[in-house]
């Protein structure tokens, strides 16, 4: 009697083993399961400009019509254009803060690009803002959505490469733990196998994208084509990216000026 | 016993599970895109319902080519196609979408192209590196010169622009598409080789990141493998620059444009006619071909040791027979065909070598389908040639089969099933295929219960419904019964 | 019932302090009830955004909002969400002569001449990919405004957790990936073990532990402060294009059907090998951090600095300065505290049980407590937190006051207050102060960043509370 209740403490030891191996399996498919979902896609970094963000807009919410503020980062000393009907306005020491739609397709262009090698050169990137942020009322300038044009983006696409460039928010839960300089934008270097829209899903909320390549306009001029229309944007002074209580007073209650 | 198989169970029921977690029992995934536009195996054409990929919204509005005024929009926006399904507002006399050409190397080398008419050359000289817009979907004559090291060398290469697709788009907003010769080349062509460069936009998988200016990534290929056939399996063509030693401005000889006079009822605009033919030719009357060179020499895609030659003279050309097509990689075949500058007409140097496939029917690429022609008034930008402004890729009938049409393919290449070599009779009687491929579509979902719990819910006591009073003296009344004690009483 | 006892006055400090409590279960039962936000206290008492209207907070506080908005808002009878252009036009001129735009830019701010609309794509209606009809161009309340027309809706500053839009249903502050927390207890709740070990301290998590008279140790958490803080990054994917050569060579007339090729077959190569991923940084994940250092924790003991006695603006609170609720801040802390969140669900049968008495089933119950309390008083602590600031970009300060009193009846000791800083909140090295004499202690988290930790030294009695105040720099 006690053998048989031995080898029965022995199949259940066994079977405890089994019931391990269950749950260990169990969590590993889990985790892999959750490292990449199992999904497909709809959207991809490599649809063409402003594919993405028409789709946003048929999503619903308040999205159409709302100019996001975006600061365009570049390289010190470089300066900014965007682009109005036929041409590009003065170019403007970066960062420049506007207002741009959803949606929409932005072609700016960059000039005086730091470097030796790059004297004479200009880029024209184009932004698509894909989606908005939130802010308390009152804050929306302050907190721009930040494109960054670095230096090496620049070069890199003056060069003949595409780069595409999707800015996200951050999951404050899966944050790096450094502290952020205004300065740089982190990115990650995605391979090119990899969709960099995906992997900004993954990691967050992706709130524009920046295509950068080495097209120039025709030597006429810009065509309304290569503007994409150039739709409408919403400069915003540098004084609304303060915050509130440092702002002159005798400013209380206005609005930003806007040309009727 | 009874161990090893409860064990065994329990491990097959862990690797069952943790395999069913992993992978879920029942995929569902689409096929890949190039089965959707097509309804079935072996069958080509979009499927009915496939909806056109997206597109641009603005560069690719002008419809897929560049509409001529009076030209036959035959094909215009109801075709399925990237640029037009997206646009619908074809341009007529505008330029559509451009493709930007950067002329990257030799330096200081020139390069000249039509302008308003053909065979002129006349444009203001590019000095390279440089760059020129190019109209999408045409194949241009340039005219090299200058070149370094090589004085008195004049070429004419052939540049193709392919048309824009969803895949190409955000690609071509942004860049330049880089076209360099080297002193190689130059070697090569005047050996008398004929080179052929084809730029393409590779897929992910087969994407690296390539670094430095001269950008190209130039892979030699061997010698049996066609360029163009290759390019298209690792990606997008964006460009294909073609180079030999013919010289397109010796006096007598035609420039080369000169078969594709000879389509009937070709709706080309007169300005075409006059503009293509030297000086002093006789115009010709529709249907005839002129007795000019016909400037073949790219071999077919699937038929690489069967070529035209060239080199050849005038007269050792054949009369030309109806045209020829094939819906056998109709893409391919397009622009390879262009490139010769005999699309609608090709004698001898089709795809599927020179048979005259005419009684087949079918997919019979008519030759008054191209409607588009970029050279419309005030228009001032590049001219192409030969079949111009390409229509974009899967057009039913035009860049792809007709709808339902096999392209089960025999082994010379046929489209059929009735023709065999050397007309003995048929071998093959009969033909079965059958698709086992497991698919589930369902048909969508008509009605969608949905059940919302809120936890925790919403919970309240109870209101009181009754009430239990209970009165409890601390000091319990006197009790009037009989004590026990006194209820019996024993008499001795 | 909070009007009643807010007009009551109050005639014993345990009055007060009963009312202050059942006011504020009253708005945590409202949150709950309602499911939303923390901005519920808030829009009872704050003012609606119609401008003409003279703000109720105003007239419930001693500081009134600003004349200037007042007398600004009176042209503008009626509707109060469009301005007259004529209206509009006077200080557009008048901000272009003081304080020009600082862009400078001479085109217009809204580029609308010549702006061809995009066509759209299939099945995508036409307006969607163009300008909508209902764009906002400027106007005050569809979109973007500005910064300061909103000063006289919230004379204290924006409330924490208000955003322009969210979709109806969802609890404020959304949407949570643009805010950074501190603050409350987040499940699994702390619990401490005998021996004071915390157990289930998360990140955000702010709490404090004391000892009873009759020897249990008690969690109390303090309320969650929502700062709008959203941080940017990106993805950057390069590639570029290939080219193929072919070089056909030129045949011999009398070998037609034989190619010659005059060159060997060379394979494809490709010219650069460089595949791997580049970060410009070390990624080092928290819980990879966690296992490198093991289970032994390092603790820096600190002493606090002196304690500054004077209140910054935002701590002016009868709460923050001397304990005491006053109900005419309630939507003042309201904005600076969050207070929906404040105030858990667990405090409220506490308070109820006391002030109210249960239909049925209560005999028993009460009949028990009753015994207990009047024998050992009742030990409760309360612990609220606010921030100077409701927003912040990454390098700014954000300065936090923990506000701690003895509001039972019962001396407690061994108060604790813990802190566990979120990642993005990086503490500012000797900044904490704290009223009472206390041990301050930090710790490394989980997340990179730190737990603050106050022993308080001395037992408190009822009544008695603290202060402390730290700085973070958000990363």
């Amino acid at each position: 009697m006690s053998v048989r209740l031995a080898q029965c403490a022995g199949v259940w030891a066994v079977r405890g083993m089994a019931a391990w191996t269950v749950l260990v399996l169990l969590a590993a498919s889990t985790a892999l399961a959750q490292y990449r979902p199992n999904v497909h896609y709809l959207q991809s970094a490599d649809l063409p400009p402003g594919a993405i963000g028409s789709h946003q807009l048929l999503r619903g919410g308040p999205l159409p019509g709302y100019f996001q503020p975006v600061e365009i980062q570049a390289p010190p000393g470089a300066r900014i254009s965007l682009a109005t009907a036929g041409g590009f306005t003065e170019p403007q020491p970066a960062p420049v803060v506007v207002g741009l739609l959803i949606g929409h397709v932005y072609r700016i262009k960059v000039t005086d690009i730091p470097g030796e090698q790059n004297i004479g050169q200009e880029a024209f990137p184009t932004i698509e803002v894909i989606n908005r942020l939130y802010p308390p009322p009152g804050y929306e300038a302050r907190f721009p959505v930040p494109v960054q044009l670095a230096q090496d983006d620049l070069e890199t696409a003056l060069s003949g490469q595409f780069v595409t460039r999707v800015v996200y928010l951050e999951d404050p839960f899966n944050v790096l733990p450094v502290a952020e300089t205004p300065q740089t934008q982190r990115y990650y270097e995605v391979h090119p196998q990899d969709d960099p829209l995906e992997v900004a899903d993954r990691l967050g909320r992706p709130m524009a994208i920046a295509r950068l390549g080495s097209r120039q306009p025709d030597a006429t001029g810009p065509s309304s084509a290569f503007l994409y229309g150039a739709p409408p944007w919403l400069s915003i002074p540098k004084a609304y990216c303060t915050p509130v209580d440092k702002l002159d007073p005798i400013r209380e209650g206005r609005d930003i000026p806007r040309t009727p | 016993m009874n161990v090893r198989s409860s064990l065994s169970l329990v491990l097959l029921a862990a690797v069952t599970a943790a395999g069913g977690c992993g992978t879920p029992l029942k995929h569902h995934n689409l096929p890949p895109a190039q089965q959707l536009m097509e309804p079935g195996p072996g069958v080509g054409g979009p499927g009915p319902g496939v909806l056109p990929p997206a597109g641009p919204p603005l560069m690719g509005a002008a419809g897929f080519g560049i509409a001529s005024p009076g030209g036959p929009s035959g094909l215009g926006c109801g075709a399925v196609g990237p640029g037009c399904g997206i646009g619908g507002m074809p341009g007529f006399g505008l330029p559509g979408p451009t493709s930007q050409i950067w002329f990257a190397s030799p330096d200081g080398a020139q390069v000249r192209w039509d302008v308003g008419m053909m065979g002129g050359f006349v444009s203001t000289p590019l000095v390279m590196p440089g760059r020129q817009n190019f109209p999408m979907g045409g194949i241009y004559r340039l005219k090299l010169t200058n070149i370094e090291g090589r004085p008195g060398v004049e070429l004419y290469p052939t540049l193709e622009i392919s048309p824009a697709t969803p895949r190409t788009i955000a690609y071509l907003e942004h860049n330049a598409i880089p076209v360099q010769f080297t002193d190689e080349d130059f070697a090569q062509v005047l050996a008398g080789n004929m080179v052929t460069k084809v730029i393409y936009l590779p897929d992910p998988e087969f994407q690296e990141l390539v670094a430095g200016v001269e950008t190209l990534v130039s892979t030699r290929l061997d010698p049996g493998l066609d360029p163009i056939v290759e390019a298209d399996r690792r990606g997008a063509i964006l460009a294909i620059v073609r180079v030999g030693n013919k010289d397109l401005e010796t006096p007598g000889i035609g420039t080369g444009y000169g078969p594709m006079l000879g389509v009937p009822g070709a709706p080309y605009p007169t300005d075409y006619l006059n503009g293509g033919l030297p000086p002093g030719y006789p115009p010709l009357p529709n249907g005839a071909l002129p007795n000019g060179p016909l400037p073949n020499g790219a071999p077919g895609p699937l038929n690489p040791t069967v070529p035209a030659n060239p080199l050849a003279p005038p007269t050792d050309n054949p009369p030309a027979p109806p045209p020829v097509d094939s819906p056998i990689s109709p893409a391919v075949h397009s622009a390879e065909a262009g490139a010769a500058g005999t699309v609608p007409v090709q004698p001898v140097s089709g795809p599927y070598g020179a048979m005259p496939v005419a009684p087949i029917g079918g997919p019979m690429m008519q030759p008054g389908v191209y409607p588009t022609f970029p050279h419309a008034g005030g228009y001032a930008g590049p001219v192409p040639y030969g079949p111009v402004a390409m229509p974009p890729p899967y057009v039913v009938g035009v860049t792809a089969p007709s709808y339902g049409y096999p392209i089960t393919g025999t082994p010379i290449g046929l489209p059929g099933p009735p023709h065999i070599p050397l007309g003995g009779p048929a071998g093959l009687q009969r033909h079965v295929m059958n698709n086992w491929t497991h698919h589930h579509l369902p048909d969508p979902t008509h009605r969608l219960a949905i059940n919302v719990k809120q936890k925790p819910g919403f919970s309240y006591p109870r209101p009181a419904s009754r009430a239990f009073i209970q009165e409890q003296m601390i000091h319990p009344a006197p009790s009037y019964r009989q004590p026990p004690g006194n209820q019996f009483k024993v008499i001795h | 019932m909070t009007h009643v006892r807010q007009n009551q006055t109050p005639r014993h400090p345990r009055h007060l302090e009963r009312a202050a409590l059942v006011a504020l279960v009253a708005i945590s039962l409202c949150a709950c009830q309602a499911g939303v936000s923390s901005s519920v206290g808030a829009s009872k008492q704050a003012p609606q955004p119609a401008v003409n209207t003279p703000p109720m907070i105003g007239a419930a506080h001693p500081s009134p909002a600003p004349p200037r908005a007042v007398a600004h808002a009176q042209p503008q009878v009626g509707c109060p969400c469009c301005s007259g252009e004529a209206d509009y036009a006077k200080f557009s001129v008048a901000y272009d002569q003081k304080n020009p735009p600082p862009t400078a830019t001479q085109a217009p701010t809204v580029q609308q001449v010549g702006y061809t609309e995009p066509c759209g794509y299939p099945g995508i209606p036409g307006h969607a990919g163009g300008l909508p009809l209902n764009a906002w161009i400027g106007g005050p309340h569809d979109g973007y405004t500005h910064p300061t027309a909103h000063i006289s809706q919230y004379p204290y500053g924006v409330p924490a957790g208000v955003s322009a839009w969210a979709p109806a249903g969802v609890q404020r502050p959304w949407p949570h990936d643009e805010f950074i927390f501190d603050g409350g207890d987040k499940q699994p709740h702390v619990e401490v073990a005998p021996d004071w070990t915390v157990h289930g301290l998360q990140l955000e998590d702010t709490v404090a532990h004391f000892d009873t008279l009759d020897g249990r140790t008690l969690v109390e958490p303090a309320n969650r402060v929502p700062l709008y803080a959203p941080r940017f990054a990106a993805v950057r994917k390069v590639y570029g294009i290939e080219a193929h050569h072919h070089r056909t060579p030129a045949l011999v007339h009398d070998q037609p059907s034989q190619v010659v090729i005059e060159q060997d077959a060379q394979l494809a190569v490709d010219a650069d090998q460089y595949l791997h991923m580049r970060t410009n940084l070390g990624i080092k994940s928290p819980i990879t951090n966690l296992e490198e250092r093991g289970p032994v924790t390092l603790m820096v003991q600190l002493t606090p600095e002196t304690f500054l006695e004077n209140f910054a603006p935002y701590e002016d609170l009868q709460i923050i300065r001397a304990g005491i609720y006053d109900n005419s801040e309630k939507a003042r802390l309201s904005q600076m505290a969050a207070a929906a969140t404040v105030w858990t669900i667990k405090q409220a049968p506490q308070v109820i049980l006391d002030e109210t008495q249960p239909l049925t089933a209560v005999v028993e119950t009460k009949a028990q407590e009753t015994v207990k309390y009047e024998l050992a008083g009742k030990p409760r602590l309360r612990i609220v937190k606010v921030a100077n600031r409701t927003e912040a970009r990454p390098g700014d300060i954000v300065e936090f006051t923990l506000r701690f009193d003895n509001i039972g009846t019962q001396t407690i000791g061994n108060v604790t207050i813990i802190d566990s800083l979120t990642t993005r909140l990086e503490y500012a090295p000797d900044t904490a102060q704290c009223s009472r004499r206390a041990n301050f202690i930090t710790e490394e988290n989980i997340g990179d960043s730190l737990v603050l930790r106050w022993e308080i030294i001395e037992p408190m009695k009822p009544g008695e509370g603290g202060v402390i105040r730290f700085r973070c720099r958000v990363r």
